[in-house]
């Protein structure tokens, strides 16, 4: 009997995280960075060609770290520098240097780094796409709007910033496009390539962080309580390509 | 010969929400997969949409499915969005004059802006997967947009603390219109009585964060009697902040064709 194939609308991710909190992980991930300087030491961030969705579905959808399992016809492609909309970093008073605090890490991160940055997107040994990923933007990710300063108690007061926008705007039509698609065909290797200026680099090493959010905790007690908590932010560099995968036809859905 | 009926289709939403509030309220108390605390959200590593409720069993405000684990009609899906939605302004307790540190102006902030960075998901239909995506590439095409301002709370031990004005955030994940949802360009036949589901999967950062989590508590609100005299520490009228997840499909659904609306003379 014969099978007939269809296409499907399909996104294909992967992610880089810098963030102390990956310490924290059981295992380690390969390509995340726990600091700023970490990931500013590396000349190289890959992407399509390390890690699969045993990361966590959030940030990876890939069913083999290093092939396509699927043919796809990509259709659009976008470079996605994510930063915490609680963008107060701030350090842990009980174990890091006291009263550190910075809050435009997230803005240069959304904002500034794309523009200092370089990609090279690769089907096998093909370069299909050399430029700077600002010309990339996502076309998702989080919009809005915060007013007013919050708490400004003297006795541990947050009075925290929000970020919240990233690069471009987050409509789908605003992607790279590749208006005749690209064909790869299934077991085919792909990779994306990204690369920071020295300028960014430089900064990047120098820079203290990723720091930690302000959250209040709850404590088990009677009568029960809350206690200022810190938690470790993260920023990330999301790569997605969109397109139609080909599959066998699924069960027979028609209505 | 004539057909005895005809269908015809009509566009229509499905979706299902999770809601997180310290107070569930008459029926809400028994409603499967809704929570009072982000520690017990966070305990569950993946919330399951459309398998558990019903616009009966929590509200048309949250749900419109009929059966809880059946589609009632034939429909053809065009588009998935997930919404995470919050408070617009930070949590706080009913303590406000005492302890006006308390404010947890991140909870909310991280709820609508930066959870969706760090949660899967995955839409089947009986058996077959799909979507396979992030939550944050799955905008829903509708929520807020704009924003409004205020100053911060200056003096909280001054009279009427707590009619100075707050921090306001509000935002959404996309832009608010329909065309930024996950699209199925073929759209997707899903016939009736066929089971359908969506997941969402809390990646081990999200968990690390709100499992300890205090929240969410409350909104502060103003009073007739608090806004004529400076209000004591039982004064305040506090509303549970509520916060949720809704994954949503818009599509047509096919019904038999309504009674003859043509007005006389029309045709």
């Amino acid at each position: 009997m014969k099978f007939m194939n269809v296409n499907e609308q399909w996104y294909l991710y992967d992610t880089v995280m810098v963030s102390p909190y990956v310490d924290l992980l059981p295992h380690p991930v390969s390509g995340w960075y726990n600091s700023f300087a970490a990931i500013g030491a590396d000349d190289d961030i890959t992407f399509f060609n390390s890690r699969n969705k045993s990361i966590g579905l959030a940030y990876n959808n890939q069913e083999s770290r290093d092939q396509i399992p699927f043919a796809l016809v990509a259709e659009s492609l976008s470079v996605a520098f994510l930063a915490p909309a609680c963008s107060s970093q701030l350090s842990d008073p009980g174990e890091d240097p006291f009263g550190a605090r910075i809050d435009t890490m997230s803005s240069f991160w959304q904002n500034e780094l794309p523009q200092h940055s370089s990609m090279i997107f690769r089907v096998n040994q093909d370069e299909r796409l050399k430029m700077n990923p600002a010309m990339a933007p996502p076309g998702y990710g989080d919009i809005g709007v915060a007013m007013g300063q919050g708490d400004l108690a003297a006795e541990g007061g947050g009075n925290n910033s929000v970020t919240a926008g990233g690069w471009g705007r987050s409509h789908g039509k605003y992607r790279w496009r590749f208006p005749t698609g690209i064909g790869i065909p299934r077991r085919a290797t792909m990779a994306v390539h990204v690369r920071f200026v020295e300028w960014a680099r430089t900064a990047l090493q120098a820079f203290w962080g990723p720091g930690r959010m302000e959250m209040w905790n709850y404590v088990d007690m009677e009568p029960p309580s809350n206690e200022r908590a810190f938690y470790h932010t993260t920023f990330m560099i999301q790569v997605l390509v969109q397109g139609r995968r080909e599959v066998q036809q699924r069960g027979e859905y028609h209505a | 010969m004539q057909k005895p009926y005809m269908n015809v289709a009509e566009p229509y939403p499905l979706y299902d929400t999770v809601i997180v509030c310290s107070e569930l309220y008459g029926k809400e108390r028994s409603i499967n997969g809704w929570f009072r605390t982000f520690r017990d959200f966070a305990a569950d590593t993946r919330h399951t949409f459309f398998k558990s409720r019903t616009a009966g069993s929590s509200h048309l405000a949250y749900c419109n499915l009929d059966s809880a684990d059946n589609v009632d009609f034939v429909y053809e899906a065009f588009s998935l969005g997930v919404r995470f939605f919050g408070p617009v302004m930070p949590d706080s307790d009913n303590i406000l004059v005492e302890s006006p540190n308390a404010m947890r102006e991140n909870e909310h902030v991280f709820w609508l802006f930066d959870l969706a960075k760090h949660c899967g998901i995955d839409f089947r239909v009986q058996q077959d997967v799909i979507v396979e995506n992030t939550c944050i590439a799955c905008p829903p095409g509708y929520g807020p947009r704009g924003g409004g301002g205020a100053h911060p709370i200056p003096d909280a031990t001054a009279a009427f603390p707590n009619q100075q004005p707050w921090k306001v955030v509000t935002g959404s994940n996309g832009e608010p219109v329909l065309d930024t949802r996950f699209s199925f360009p073929q759209p997707i036949k899903i016939p009736r009585n066929a089971s359908i589901e969506a997941n969402i999967y809390l990646s081990s950062y999200a968990r690390y964060v709100l499992e300890n989590l205090d929240s969410p508590a409350d909104n502060v609100y103003l009073t007739d009697s608090q806004a004529t005299q400076p209000p004591a520490d039982t004064d305040y009228f506090t509303v549970p902040t509520r916060y949720g997840i809704q994954v949503s499909l818009f599509g047509f659904r096919e019904v038999q064709q309504r009674g003859q609306y043509h007005a006389p003379g029309a045709v």
